[in-house]
């Protein structure tokens, strides 16, 4: 089934045109990664998706009804959730107070005892046991990351856009994060939409991937089709030495 | 926090002196307990939005004022003090419901210069009408007013109510959603906060309280120009003293308008223009020194005890 599907989506800033006529879909239960050199659009294409910026063009629907023009928090109520580049957390509230947001409001919207049970699991399953009280401000890279995570999980979501969550781990934080990405979709039956810039680990894990370019989408395919695809190399030359 | 028993020892002997305090003070200290309670609601309802939010506002005057005004013109038509209060609180809360969809789509600054702009367009709108309607500004004056014991039980009450509409807020599901807002607006969003509708919520609550005190105080004063209603004075004194707390929860606030209520009291009318300086000197202080106020200091030193504390004890 067709979890999100985009069709010609296109979102301009000023004279820039940040998406031009992207069409994507993610099927329910697929691990789909977003890949692309640096302001390809990858970040924008998930917050149009997420309704934080209005659309130019095009419609996005997600389970077959559309969600353009719905505000954010009813994106995420209806089974959407993310995390951002740049981690978000409640800075000015604990770990633990900062899933119970995510339960409390998010699809499941539980009340204040059954958010702070699932925030328990949630914190151990994520790797933050121990942290409930700690203030997010003070966490490590690492943790914010993990927090992120464990807060969009608390939403209860269908699909999970995650935006390089990745970034900033240390090799072994990458491959625990891999095995927790896959853990979602195998046990917990929610589907995957992620940007990542570490190639081996979203080539590792996708079941297909999209190549976005200067706001157009340039190829789509299965890891090894897109890595082997010309188009997509030279989008990538000059990019290629750092990852 | 659940009202369990060590709460409940601690705070039924203070109700219980509270309530009783008019029998055995004399009138100047009813007044300064009037004066302290006054803030105290406008410190812990001021808290409902800015602590909570982060939406710093200079609004309060507005608030109060609205509800001053709403005593002056309906207790010479007739209407009874208690309704007086009810319709001043709810004036001020369709005021805040009006104003407050303009209002929180801005950020930071430019937030607190609006609100702070707020106040002063609708104390001259006030002052033109009112030079209109009498041919100049002759002011208002209330006659008739009840006891200063009447003002202090009512101030008791709402003081009351605000504190444990505070306290049900903070543990709750619309606490959490408050939070995350001043946490960042936007991730509050992305997890499914309708961020919009609670600060509304937060700021037609809080403007509620403040015009219920509003309209206790028209009565108190007894003389009332659009100055003294919406004096911009009251929208800072009530932010200072929340920070001054710490704006964690309801405890800062009290805290906060009892310690610069009788500052206030021992300099202010004797060095009004000092007291100012004074004022102004301990804002850039507690900002400086102190940005969660002096209970979140305290919180901060029992913190560092229980982590450290194995390491300094001998």
């Amino acid at each position: 089934m067709r979890l999100l599907d985009g069709q010609n989506v296109s979102k301009h800033f000023g004279g820039i045109a940040a998406l031009s006529n992207v069409s994507f879909h993610v099927d329910e239960g697929e691990i789909v990664g977003l890949i692309g050199p640096n302001g390809a659009g990858k970040t924008t294409l998930f917050n149009v998706i997420c309704c934080f910026y209005p659309l130019d063009g095009g419609t996005i629907k997600f389970k077959g009804s559309k969600i353009t023009g719905l505000k954010p928090h009813q994106v995420c109520r209806r089974g959407i959730a993310r995390t951002f580049q740049i981690t978000r957390s409640f800075a000015n509230m604990t770990v633990r107070e900062n899933i119970m947001v995510g339960s409390l409001f998010g699809k499941s919207r539980g009340s204040v005892k059954i958010a702070r049970e699932e925030a328990i699991q949630l914190m151990e399953f994520t790797g933050l046991t121990g942290k409930a009280d700690i203030l997010a401000v003070s966490l490590i890279s690492a943790d914010a990351r993990r927090l992120e995570l464990a807060r969009a999980l608390a939403a209860r979501p269908e699909i999970l856009l995650l935006d390089e969550v990745m970034a900033g781990l240390n090799p072994s934080e990458v491959a625990e994060a891999m095995k927790l990405i896959q853990r979602l979709r195998n046990e917990m039956g929610i589907t995957i939409f992620m940007v990542e810039h570490i190639m081996k680990s979203v080539m590792g894990i996708s079941d297909r991937i999209i190549v976005l370019a200067s706001g157009r989408q340039i190829a789509e395919g299965t890891p090894k089709e897109v890595s082997e695809n010309p188009v997509v190399i030279e989008a990538y030359l000059g990019e290629t030495r750092e990852t | 926090m659940k009202p369990n028993k060590r709460m409940l020892t601690i705070l039924i002997p203070i109700l219980a002196i509270l309530s009783t305090l008019p029998l055995y003070v004399s009138g100047y200290i009813i007044s300064l307990l009037v004066t302290i309670l006054m803030y105290a609601i406008l410190a812990v309802s001021w808290n409902i939005l800015s602590g909570y939010t982060g939406y710093i506002s200079l609004g309060t005057a507005a608030f109060f004022g609205i509800g001053v005004y709403v005593t002056v013109m309906g207790w010479p038509a007739g209407f009874p003090y208690p309704l007086l209060i009810v319709l001043g609180g709810l004036a001020s809360m369709i005021f805040a419901l009006l104003i407050g969809f303009l209002c929180l789509r801005i950020r930071g600054p430019y937030f607190v210069i609006l609100t702070f702009g707020l106040t002063e367009a609708v104390k001259s709108i006030i002052e033109q009408v009112e030079v209109k309607i009498k041919g100049g500004m002759f002011g208002n004056v209330l006659v008739g007013a009840p006891s200063m014991e009447t003002f202090y039980y009512s101030l008791l009450v709402i003081c009351i109510i605000t504190v444990v509409t505070d306290h049900i807020i903070r543990n709750s599901k619309f606490g959490f959603g408050l939070s995350s807002i001043k946490g960042n607006e936007e991730a509050a969003e992305a997890m499914g906060v309708n961020t919009t509708w609670y600060k509304l919520f937060a700021l037609a609550i809080s403007a509620l309280f403040m015009g219920f005190t509003g309209a206790v105080m028209a009565l108190r004063w007894t003389f009332i120009v659009p100055a003294i209603a919406f004096s911009p004075m009251a929208s800072f004194q009530t932010m200072i003293m929340a920070i001054l707390g710490g704006s964690t929860d309801f405890r800062g606030p009290l805290l906060g308008a009892t310690i610069l209520t009788l500052i206030s009291e021992a300099f202010g009318i004797r060095f009004p223009y000092h007291y100012m300086i004074l004022l102004g000197v301990t804002l850039i202080l507690i900002v400086k020194f102190l940005p969660m106020g002096l209970l979140g200091a305290i919180r901060g030193l029992r913190i560092a005890k229980k982590q450290y504390g194995s390491l300094l004890s001998p």
